[in-house]
């Protein structure tokens, strides 16, 4: 597995396509800042400009609202990492020098996870940098910090989840972007159709419940209501079973599919 | 005894109720270079997927050094290089970077076995040219390096030298030559260009509708090309013994039925007939035969095809 790792990392870093991304998001959250910048400016009496409201600890707060989004970038990592297989046919390679099928279906979905990780890193750490030099830190600080933490370990299972799901689509629809459309259908436009649908057709309603329980969206919308602490369990078990069941699904299905 | 390197043993694919390979029972020696003959959609291509798990037999089971198990078969895998197929890389990589990318995967030691596969095929001076510029015959070179980078007991070699220029298919035939005698490689190759075959196979499997029709050894097939007058007489024992007394005939053999087979005095056919007709010997056919690989092929499956 780590030979497959090393392997993937390298054709990952050798794609202008993560840079290209990374540059343009993060080219998007300084012009971001700077317009936050400027907005929050006002001159004084002395003729000073002076930095007004925003602070690194507000900019923490629209990050965590934001993190429901990582359910859509996780989408860019695991194609730099699939790659396309369907259309290259590289898949070949690996089966015909007798690499296990779970170690293709497994080791595809670890490096997108590491790719996500780095992207995260990347672009998290490039937001709340440039916010650092632009802002001052604010009073609230140090509990905006932890209350952020507590939203990013909410969002990770989810993200991890949304992966598992998106990885599964990759190995058994052929096409990357009808995998994309199939997972933002699902992942996105499923509870608000079934809500939809619950106006029209009432009978749909225990149909509409389940699908909002089982929604990966779901713990982001009552975290608008409800504390991190209360959420975290539904978080993590929601997340890791959208994660285990796809990828038992995917792998299984894999076994058998033809390599063309 | 030869090592077995690759059997198969009732080698069945079906789709639907198509069967594109029927029971091909197939026998790979260490060191033979097997040539897989047949037009196109007899069931080459398939058969090489079987071997290089692309897909999955219907029935019948792969055997590679010696085993069969579904986990010992992975690890053989290991040791054979294949390349079936158009060769698929990644087309925003360059030559060395999809090499090099394989060979983390594989975990093959060595920085220098991306160079050395890269110089083997010619292609080390293709710099920072990326895969999807490349040409047909590069790309197969490409998928011939990536072949024998991990050193391979066993290659499987799928249409090889579609795409390669004169110079690039001599090349290759000279490079599997030396990989052959240098390492006893064994190779199955499938090809439909045939006179390329006959340069290179030291044994041939006819398939044809997915039935393996014939499987023969390189010196068995030169004896059937070779070309001789067949005569079909009414008393053949006499009639040799008059073709070796009267003509000083040595090179012929009788065949069971009534034939016999002639190697000379084919420059002049009217004397051997003239002489069993004046000896009352009842001549009922003669008929040169012999010819190359195409023509073998071709009388085996009955003729040319179309369509």
């Amino acid at each position: 597995m780590g030979n497959y790792l090393s392997a993937e990392c390298y054709k990952a870093v050798h794609r202008k396509y993560i840079y290209i991304f990374s540059a343009a998001m993060l080219g998007l959250v300084a012009a971001f800042m700077l317009l936050l910048r400027v907005e929050g400016m006002s001159q004084s009496g002395d003729g000073m400009l002076m930095v007004q409201r925003v602070s690194v600890s507000e900019l923490l707060g629209i990050l965590a609202m934001a993190l429901s989004a990582g359910l859509y970038f996780l989408m860019i990592a695991a194609d730099i990492v699939f790659s396309d297989q369907y259309k290259y046919n590289t898949l070949k390679n690996e089966v015909s020098y007798g690499l296990p099928r779970w170690q293709i279906y497994l080791g595809k979905l670890t490096a997108s996870a590491l790719t996500a990780g780095i992207l995260c890193l990347v672009l998290m750490g490039g937001y709340i940098g440039i916010g650092c030099v632009l802002f001052p830190a604010g009073e609230d600080f140090g509990t905006n910090l932890a209350t952020f933490a507590k939203w990013l370990l909410i969002a990770l299972p989810l993200w991890l989840g949304g992966l598992g799901f998106f990885n599964m689509l990759q190995f058994l629809i052929k096409g990357s972007n009808a995998a994309t459309v199939f997972y933002v259908m699902v992942v996105f436009l499923g509870s608000g159709f079934m809500d939809l649908m619950e106006v029209f057709l009432p009978a749909l309603q225990p149909m509409a419940d389940l699908i909002r329980t089982v929604s990966l969206n779901t713990p982001f919308i009552l975290l608008r209501t409800q504390s991190p602490e209360s959420v975290m369990a539904y978080a993590w078990a929601l997340g890791m079973a959208w994660l285990t069941v796809p990828t038992i699904i995917g792998a299984i299905s894999f076994q058998k599919k033809e390599i063309s | 005894m030869t090592e077995n390197v690759l059997v198969t043993r009732g080698l069945s694919k079906r789709y639907g109720s198509h069967p594109a390979v029927a029971h091909a029972d197939i026998t790979l020696r260490k060191g033979e270079i097997y040539g897989l003959v047949g037009r196109n959609g007899a069931g080459k291509t398939t058969i090489i997927r079987m071997i290089a798990a692309q897909t999955l037999p219907s029935e019948g089971e792969v055997e590679l050094f010696g085993v069969t198990g579904e986990k010992d078969l992975r690890q053989a895998r290991s040791r054979m290089g294949a390349m079936v197929e158009i060769p698929s890389f990644y087309p925003y990589l360059t030559a060395r970077e999809n090499l090099e990318y394989y060979r983390r995967q594989r975990g093959v030691a060595g920085n220098h076995v991306v160079e050395d596969a890269l110089q083997k095929v010619g292609l080390a001076d293709t710099g920072k040219k990326k895969f999807k510029a490349f040409s047909l015959g590069m790309k197969q070179r490409l998928g011939l390096a990536l072949a024998l980078m991990n050193r391979p007991d066993l290659l499987l070699l799928d249409e090889p030298i579609n795409g390669l220029d004169p110079e690039g298919i001599v090349d290759f035939r000279n490079l599997l030559l030396e990989l052959n005698r240098q390492y006893q490689t064994t190779i199955l190759i499938s090809s439909h260009i045939l006179s390329e075959l006959q340069n290179l196979a030291t044994s041939y499997g006819f398939i044809d509708k997915g039935q393996m029709l014939e499987q023969l050894s390189a010196a068995e097939l030169a004896e059937k090309c070779r070309d001789c007058l067949e005569l079909r007489v009414s008393d053949a024992p006499r009639a040799a013994a008059l073709l070796e007394r009267e003509l000083g005939f040595r090179d012929f053999e009788v065949l069971p039925g009534g034939a016999i087979r002639l190697y000379e005095g084919l420059e002049a056919p009217e004397a051997v007939t003239r002489l069993l007709v004046e000896q009352g010997i009842a001549l009922t056919g003669v008929e040169h035969r012999g010819g190359n690989l195409e023509d073998y092929f071709l009388n085996l499956i009955g003729g040319v095809h179309h369509g």
